[in-house]
């Protein structure tokens, strides 16, 4: 944005002097950057779950 | 040496230009930060111990909150304490209060999770004891639990708050005249010296960012470790 990278938030101030729908344009883009990190978090959940090592099995495992 | 002739700007990057007109340079950068972080570490406390609670109606909005803060970018929240909130509420904001404001929400949700992170690190057997002795919860939590939670705080608290002294340069895109927007008139000013300028503007933010970190590492020392030691190893 503050070097003109044309990504999202250069994108609603774009839309914003074009159109002057400047809140409609910020609650998409604010919408969108909380939904990309939304699926971000589920992915790392996810992961998470998967690579989750079981202390007790390996405990039992060792006895 | 054109890095050299910038140090006869060495006011306008301190102060901006002070006496006539409103605070500027490092000094609004440093003044931003601490306002940010003085508000936020009170309110993050009750936003991550919130969290933490097992009432659903105080946890729920509490990590709603932290969620959403967290996962928008700075310059959306600046933007929207800037330009709309304003607009749908009415009335005007100054661009230093609007962007203090930003900075604010973000480190109290930020911090909140350094809190609870904080809390959640004391072991659960201190918990237990507690109560064994007699204490009830709010006690438990008043005597043992906090005083332990912010002794593990400390270390990632102080680099918060290096960090947040950073962040305090996205002001420059509403236009307060703080470090980096004073090196940008500089640099507008003296187009063949840009990089002089921008040197200059590195600097400053250098000189203090280095300093708090060096000086978190002796509070490190000092704390951080002694409690550890003291909690862990027996």
């Amino acid at each position: 944005m503050a070097i003109t990278v044309p990504e999202l938030t250069w994108a609603t101030q774009n839309i914003e002097s074009l159109t002057f729908r400047g809140i409609e344009a910020t609650t998409i883009a604010t919408v969108l950057y909380i939904i990309m990190s939304a699926i971000m978090v589920g992915i790392i959940l996810w992961l998470e779950k998967i690579l989750k090592i079981d202390m007790t099995s390996m405990t039992k495992s060792k006895v | 040496m054109h890095f050299l002739e910038q140090f006869a700007n060495w006011k306008f990057y301190l102060i901006g230009s002070y006496p006539h007109g409103e605070m500027g340079g490092l000094t609004a950068n440093i003044m931003l930060a601490a306002v940010a972080l003085l508000s936020s570490s009170i309110v993050s406390i009750l936003l991550g111990y919130g969290r933490l609670s097992k009432n659903k109606f105080i946890s729920l909005p509490c990590s709603w909150f932290i969620d959403i803060v967290r996962s928008i970018p700075l310059l959306m929240i600046v933007f929207w304490f800037y330009f709309f909130l304003p607009y749908i509420f009415g009335g005007h904001v100054t661009i230093f209060k609007s962007a203090a404001f930003a900075l604010f929400i973000y480190a109290s949700s930020y911090q909140a999770e350094i809190v609870r992170a904080g809390i959640l690190a004391v072991p659960m057997g201190q918990m237990e004891a507690a109560m064994t002795i007699g204490l009830s919860k709010n006690q438990a939590m008043r005597y043992i639990i906090f005083p332990q939670a912010f002794k593990i705080m400390i270390p990632t608290y102080v680099s918060f708050f290096v960090s947040l002294f950073k962040d305090t340069s996205i002001a420059y895109i509403i236009g307060v005249v703080e470090l980096t927007q004073s090196g940008v008139i500089v640099s507008q000013r003296q187009p063949d010296r840009i990089f002089a300028a921008y040197l200059c503007v590195a600097m400053g933010f250098w000189i203090v960012s280095f300093s708090m970190s060096s000086l978190a590492k002796m509070l490190e020392k000092r704390l951080g470790r002694l409690s550890l030691e003291s909690m862990f190893v027996k």
